[in-house]
């Protein structure tokens, strides 16, 4: 399967593959690492320019292709401190990995791999029965994570770094990570040259952690709550308007299924168009806290927040020197290509329809080796397990077979044996 | 526009105006410390280094003219002395000065005219219509500005969700702009110590080494104080000993860090006197309020309550969380179980 897998590999970076290079400029400054299919780590690598890079990508066929959204005076060097770091660009990562969400109770699911215990849906950090933290964890592709994911990073682009802090599109760097989730890379002198406390202030501000502290102060012991107008700045405008959406919007049974109590739920729903009105005013009052009580309102404010936030990961921002997955270049786990995205491509962007370069290769012979598979869409070319029993061997298109592989729930078969 | 005069230089020296000050007198370094005409400002230069080191803080002189011209003499003789814990403190004290000064002045013009002349900032002013129908006029600073150097003053005052951003810029009131412009005054006296080339120290050459007396008796060096304690540092997680680095270097650390690294160390068996001791090496430090904090958090003051060390969820919040790839630190969530981890053995 390996052969096949990285013959194809080796077909797309010989004859697909190109680097622009404008995305990775200054191209001789940036540290490059990649990932081999035995599962080694190469880094320290440095390319003067695309064509090398091309080649070197061309004879070693990794697994996967990286570079540092830092610059460095001497990007080969072997130890951190003689690479002589210049500056990083602020890179975000959006990935469902991290993002809850109900569909991975149907297609995620994990395995501790000291105990064996196993469970669905998002893994926990360690396994509940051993604490071990040797986790096996599965994870698939669905319309659903997609989605989420492109929601997360609208909130991102365009409440966050084109909203609040002024960044025009120009300046985005936007690529679907390849699997579930985009990244953006900010190009900018003044963020790239910040320190990663700095960067620690503004992953906070984008997360919304303190927003309840806004709301709710803390005043020589007492607890007061703030109220802010709808059309104020920043998170105190943001909070006032998704508190407006949660509770016009929001049922009794949703209300309770944020944690608000029986009482407090109706309360909201029987009385919504006065606590509205309080909140549309100039002078806006948020008496109603007084009636619900300062829990049931921390449930609001999270649901809030959980509605305004884009759900990013810290490490990635926090840390100056890390390699992001280079735009054009292949994922690993899936066969789907990293891909650079404008601004304006963005609403018309579907990861799962995005034509395959495996495409060219027609139909592949496979078997799936495993149970545990779900329905999936690549390359535009839809999968049902409920169609494909296990063991048969089958003529799959190329781009979903490389998923299948990839995903290790598959392998490959003699073509003779698929009819 | 703004108009200075020197009472303003001499609040304000590392101004332009004050530097083309000194340069239109033509008063070079090589005669300031070798011409006995000068000795006032030797003298003062001296002096406001001697304030930044007892006091932490350089008091205002009553003559205009020698307070600018002392101020580039005094950051050459801390060139001189070449003690970085001294340029840390007397940058720290400097700018200390400028901020209280902008406060007890409060002028906006002012002091968005010294953020754009000395630091280009590009700061805008809004003006809006209060609710009572008053003009309100706030500074406005870039974002990456303020992220620059929020990050290094602490509380959750400084948080950017708690303030007004819009498109590209942050409103701040005035003072907060001022303490903003404190770290940022610091980084400039900072930037600024290396000793001249080719300067004879003439009479200068007594004060140098006074200075070097007394910084030898005040700032013990950082290395050797923890060196006594040192037992186990190697066992510190890495956002203590990252903490313990910036101690070393004399850089000013946030409120977390510092309840941090006194809660921590005082399980690990410290008493007061030598956490007081490992403290004195902070520009600001200031003995009295120290032992007074340090005091409150062991339980032997108000509330008799003793704190633990923060956990690494809160250390992380904080910003404070240095795991990187430690093997130890993704097992752990505290940072004493990562010294009983790491030494097998009891560390609480």
């Amino acid at each position: 399967m390996e052969r096949l897998i990285k013959r194809m590999f080796r077909d797309y970076y010989s004859k697909a593959f190109s680097l622009n290079e404008s995305l990775v400029s200054p191209i001789e400054r940036r540290e490059f690492g990649v990932q081999f299919f035995d599962g080694l780590m190469q880094r320290h690598l440095s390319f003067a320019a695309g064509e090398e890079l091309r080649s070197f990508l061309t004879s070693k066929v990794p697994k996967g292709v990286y570079y540092s959204s830092a610059c460095y005076e001497n990007p080969a060097a072997k130890e951190m401190e003689l690479k002589g770091w210049v500056c990083a660009d602020l890179s975000f990562d959006i990935d469902v990995d991290h993002i809850p969400t109900k569909c991975k109770q149907e297609h995620d699911w994990w395995r501790c791999k000291n105990c064996g215990y196993e469970g669905r849906g998002m893994s926990p950090p360690r396994c509940p029965i051993c604490g071990s933290e040797r986790m096996e964890r599965h994870t698939w592709i669905c319309d659903k994570c997609q989605h989420e994911a492109k929601e997360h990073l609208y909130r991102l682009v365009d409440d966050f770094l084109m909203g609040d802090l002024g960044l025009s599109p120009k300046q985005l760097i936007i690529t679907f990570s390849g699997h579930r989730g985009y990244h953006v890379r900010v190009v900018s002198d003044e963020y790239s040259r910040l320190d990663p406390e700095s960067r620690g202030l503004l992953i906070e501000y984008i997360l919304g952690l303190g927003v309840k502290e806004l709301v709710l102060e803390e005043v020589s012991g007492r607890r007061r709550y703030r109220a802010y107008p709808l059309d104020e700045l920043g998170w105190r405008g943001r909070v006032a308007r998704l508190l407006y959406e949660v509770i016009s919007g929001y049922s009794v049974e949703e209300l309770l299924e944020i944690g608000l109590s029986e009482d407090a739920a109706r309360f909201i729903v029987r009385n919504r168009v006065g606590i509205l009105r309080q909140l549309e005013a100039r002078r806006p009052s948020w008496s109603f806290i007084k009636v619900i009580g300062r829990r049931n309102f921390e449930s609001l404010v999270e649901e809030a927040r959980f509605r305004g936030a884009a759900i990013i990961d810290e490490r990635v921002t926090r840390d100056v020197k890390r390699l992001l997955r280079l735009p054009g270049s292949l994922h690993g786990s899936t066969g789907m290509m990293v891909k650079p995205l404008s601004y304006s491509e963005l609403e018309g962007f579907n990861p799962m329809e995005m034509p395959s370069p495996f495409e060219r290769f027609g139909d592949l012979c496979i078997k799936i080796t495993s149970k545990r598979t779900y329905k999936v869409t690549v390359g535009g070319y839809k999968y049902d397990p409920a169609s494909n029993p296990v063991g048969r061997p089958l003529k799959l298109p190329a781009p979903l077979a490389i998923y299948l592989l990839l995903k290790g729930h598959a392998e490959v078969v003699g073509d003779g044996d698929c009819t | 526009m703004v108009k200075l005069d020197l009472a303003d230089l001499a609040k304000y020296p590392f101004l332009p105006e004050a530097k083309s000050y000194v340069e239109r007198l033509g008063i070079e370094l090589r005669e300031l410390f070798n011409d006995p005409d000068y000795s006032d400002i030797l003298e003062r230069a001296y002096e406001r280094v001697v304030e930044a080191l007892e006091h932490g803080y350089v008091r205002l002189g009553r003559d205009p003219h020698i307070e600018i011209v002392s101020f580039p003499a005094a950051i050459a003789l801390v060139s001189f002395v070449g003690s970085d814990l001294l340029a840390q403190r007397y940058a720290t004290a400097e700018a200390k000065r400028a901020s209280r000064q902008l406060e007890r002045d409060n002028n906006l013009e002012l002091t968005v005219y010294i953020s754009d002349a000395v630091f280009n900032w590009g700061l805008k002013i809004v003006r809006r219509e209060t609710l009572d129908g008053r003009i309100e006029e706030t500074p406005m600073v870039p974002v990456y500005t303020y992220l620059k150097y929020a990050s290094r003053v602490s509380g959750s005052f400084w948080s950017l969700v708690s303030r007004r951003v819009e498109n590209g810029y942050v409103h701040l009131p005035l003072r907060a702009l001022i303490r903003l412009l404190e770290e940022a005054i610091k980084d400039y006296i900072l930037e600024r110590f290396s000793p001249p080339v080719g300067v004879e120290l003439g009479y200068a050459e007594p004060l140098v080494a006074r200075l070097s007396e007394l910084v030898k008796k005040r700032l013990k060096p950082a290395e050797e104080l923890l060196e006594a304690y040192r037992i186990g540092e190697e066992s510190y997680p890495p956002c203590i000993r990252v903490m313990l680095g910036n101690l070393r270097a004399g850089k000013g650390l946030p409120h977390l860090a510092r309840f941090t690294i006194v809660t921590f160390l005082r399980a690990l068996g410290w008493d007061v006197d030598r956490v007081v001791e490992l403290f004195s090496i902070l520009p600001d430090f200031n003995e009295r309020i120290t032992r007074y904090q340090v005091e409150h958090i062991f339980g032997l003051r108000g509330s008799r309550t003793v704190y633990a060390p923060p956990s690494c969820a809160t250390l992380k919040r904080g910003n404070l969380c240095y795991a990187g790839g430690d093997p130890i630190c993704g097992k752990v969530k505290h940072p004493l179980q990562y010294v009983r981890v790491k030494v097998g053995g009891k560390a609480d």
